[in-house]
């Protein structure tokens, strides 16, 4: 009865109510719109970069992170790979050589990084550049002489496909030593920094030439489904390399940590953001059922008088509350699902907004505004805006709790 | 062979309520003995002012006394908790209020039966109840309709239903006659004295309307929150 009672209570001023309802549903529709926004830029971000290289888990010499060097190096098992890829929620596992090199023509040189691959296991899920390769392919597994670089690099050396370049490096002993490549592929991500400096090559020609066994790396890169996995698919995989000497596994973050820290800092102007949104919202709800708490004085007066206990008159609000609660999430969600439809869809292209291609520390960012909630992040904003709606009712119902019979009853 | 004798359903001794406006005193109640017996259909009479409304709030712990002591069929109500005063007014306290008072959001049916259902009533129980209740003053048809929909006389007869039929041990009616007609007024105390006669309800009221006093089997006269008068109409004064 009194669940039937909270609910008629709410709809006795529609117009009231209606607005609320609509102040709620907006608030939460601008808080799962910006989260979603969030959710799939940050997604996109992380992803990109961990195919820049580090997968959305790495496994690298301990200290590596700190001072890479091509003499940091670990042994793979040969079963190791094999036990991680068949861990739930692994994509992929994807051996990795990675340094700095001069890379020369006969008419220039420039400074570079490398990435030693297996063109044999990559695809585009596991390896950035392949999403961008211009003019020729990856080399061919059996090419032991291919090398792919960016569109400026060369541009600058002057080079083409089938073009000889020489790329030289110091080995294992710090031996400065050369190897002799042909231009395979040539990609252009359009982030200058990338296609200015980043290379490819075979990783068993790198291994023969800096003196590395058939088995080292200076990590393994490992892809997931979801970059929400990396914390747990970490500890898995550490306790799966304890007895490499020396090996650790890191996450995205922390190989990541410029992007990282951007992401975590745009994520909390986003929380208090929407923190503010929903204390208004709050402001709102509160002085909506105190009103209608005030207005019913007598009422309340009434239900004591007959029986009704204090508790069950808090009750009453608290589900008139929660009533309001239900609505109002509903009337989020309608609100919301056009727009994030639109978004999720289609999206907002802002490409007009820039002059050259945005990127976040080397990694191309879209600059068409997708949304893709979450499924925590939604059953997160759920909860919160639930408990701001339910909390904002415990002040007037405690309030009408605390109605004397004779004083409401004779009140106006 | 010896008569066994009735205990009082309410036995005040020696009440008092002092309201505090500002700097000002009221005794809204002064030195007050009554005793209220099983059965009886008694009306407080006298003036606005008089103390009439202030007994009947205190004889249903909506309001608490300065002094002197109030039991309610051998409880005395100024031991018992909040929560304890709730239950009370729930269980052995029916109320009828000048002002009919009934929950707007509330059909007739569903007034009458709020309290039995916040006592655990099963469903069909307390619906058969209110059923027959409804039947008795006549309201057979009108279950559904909401109270702003329905006349004074009408309601007033929901607010009885709603407050007999929890079977309290008293039920307290403040100037029930007070916002209908005559005929009205006349038929709402038929249907009272009825349910007192044949269900053997006990009946407080408060009223100066001569057609209340007019039916009373017990008058209890007051003057400036004194009892000035006790008059039983079975000779018994």
């Amino acid at each position: 009865m009194l669940i039937l009672m909270a609910f008629r209570n709410l709809w006795r001023n529609t117009r009231r109510t209606a607005i609320t309802l609509f102040s709620i549903g907006f608030g939460l529709m601008l808080s799962l719109i910006f989260t979603g926004i969030g959710d799939s830029g940050y997604g996109r971000l992380i992803e990109g970069a961990s195919r820049m290289g580090m997968g959305h888990v790495a496994l690298i010499p301990r200290g590596y992170l700190d001072t890479p060097s091509i003499d940091k190096r670990f042994d793979v098992p040969s079963d190791l790979i094999g036990r991680i890829q068949v861990m739930s929620r692994v994509t992929a596992v994807r051996e990795r050589i990675t340094g700095q090199a001069m890379v020369a023509t006969a008419n220039d040189s420039a400074g570079a990084a490398f990435m030693a691959i297996d063109p044999g296991t990559e695809t585009p899920e596991t390896l950035y550049f392949m999403d961008f390769l211009e003019s020729g392919a990856l080399f061919d597994p059996k090419n032991r002489i291919g090398i792919v670089i960016g569109r400026n690099m060369a541009d600058r050396l002057r080079v083409d496909i089938g073009g000889k370049v020489v790329y030289t490096l110091t080995d294992v002993q710090g031996e400065i030593i050369s190897g002799l490549a042909r231009v395979s592929g040539i990609f252009r991500t359009g982030v200058l920094q990338v296609d200015n400096y980043f290379v490819l090559l075979p990783i068993d020609t790198l291994r023969d030439l800096i003196g590395y066994t058939s088995r080292e790396v200076t990590h393994l890169a490992v892809f997931l489904e979801d970059h929400a996995a990396s914390r747990s698919i970490r500890s898995r995989i550490q306790a799966c390399v304890d007895e490499i000497p020396g090996a650790e596994a890191v996450t995205w973050r922390d190989a990541m940590p410029d992007i990282a820290g951007l992401i975590a800092m745009d994520q909390s102007s986003n929380y208090l953001f929407q923190l503010i949104i929903f204390l208004l919202i709050s402001a709102g709800i509160l002085n909506t059922i105190l009103m209608s708490v005030l207005e019913r004085k007598r009422e309340f007066g009434i239900l004591l008088a007959v029986g009704i206990s204090p508790l069950r008159l808090f009750s009453l609000i608290m589900l008139e509350a929660g009533w309001l609660c239900i609505f109002g999430l509903i009337a989020g969600l309608l609100l919301t699902a056009p727009v994030y439809g639109y978004l999720h869809s289609t999206g907002i292209d802002l490409t007009a907004m820039f002059t050259e291609k945005p990127d976040v520390g080397g990694v191309l960012f879209d600059p068409t505004i997708h949304a893709d909630l979450r499924p925590i992040s939604l059953a997160v904003i759920l909860t919160v805006a639930a408990a701001l709606i339910l909390l904002s009712g415990i002040y007037p119902a405690w309030k009408a709790s605390r109605v004397m019979p004779v004083e409401a009853i004779q009140s106006a | 062979m010896t008569a066994i004798p009735v205990q009082p359903i309410v036995s005040m001794r020696r009440v008092e309520k002092i309201y505090r406006q500002g700097d000002s005193v009221v005794h809204a109640v002064d030195q007050v003995d009554i005793d209220i017996f099983p059965g009886e259909f008694t009306v407080l009479s006298g003036p606005s002012g008089s103390g009439k409304t202030t007994i009947l709030n205190l004889t249903g712990a909506l309001d608490n006394v300065t002094r002197g002591d109030i039991h309610v069929e051998g409880r005395k109500l100024q031991d018992m908790s909040r929560t304890e005063t709730s239950r009370f007014r729930r269980d052995r306290v029916g109320f009828v209020f000048q002002a009919y008072n009934l929950i707007p959001v509330l059909t007739a049916f569903e007034n009458a039966e709020l309290i039995l259902s916040i006592q655990g009533v099963p469903r069909t129980e307390r619906s058969a109840r209110v059923r027959d209740l409804f039947h008795a003053v006549g309201l057979d048809g009108l279950e559904h309709r909401r109270p702003s929909a329905m006349s004074g006389g009408q309601q007033q007869r929901v607010a009885i239903v709603r407050a007999i039929v929890t079977n309290p041990a008293i039920v307290l009616a403040d100037e029930p006659t007070a916002n209908v007609d005559s005929r009205t007024a006349a038929t709402i105390l038929d249907i009272m004295e009825r349910l007192n006669r044949e269900m053997g309800n006990t009946f407080l009221f408060s009223s100066h309307d001569p057609q209340v006093i007019a039916r009373a089997h017990r008058v209890i006269s007051m003057q400036d929150g004194r009892v000035v008068g006790d008059e039983r109409r079975d000779g018994n004064s």
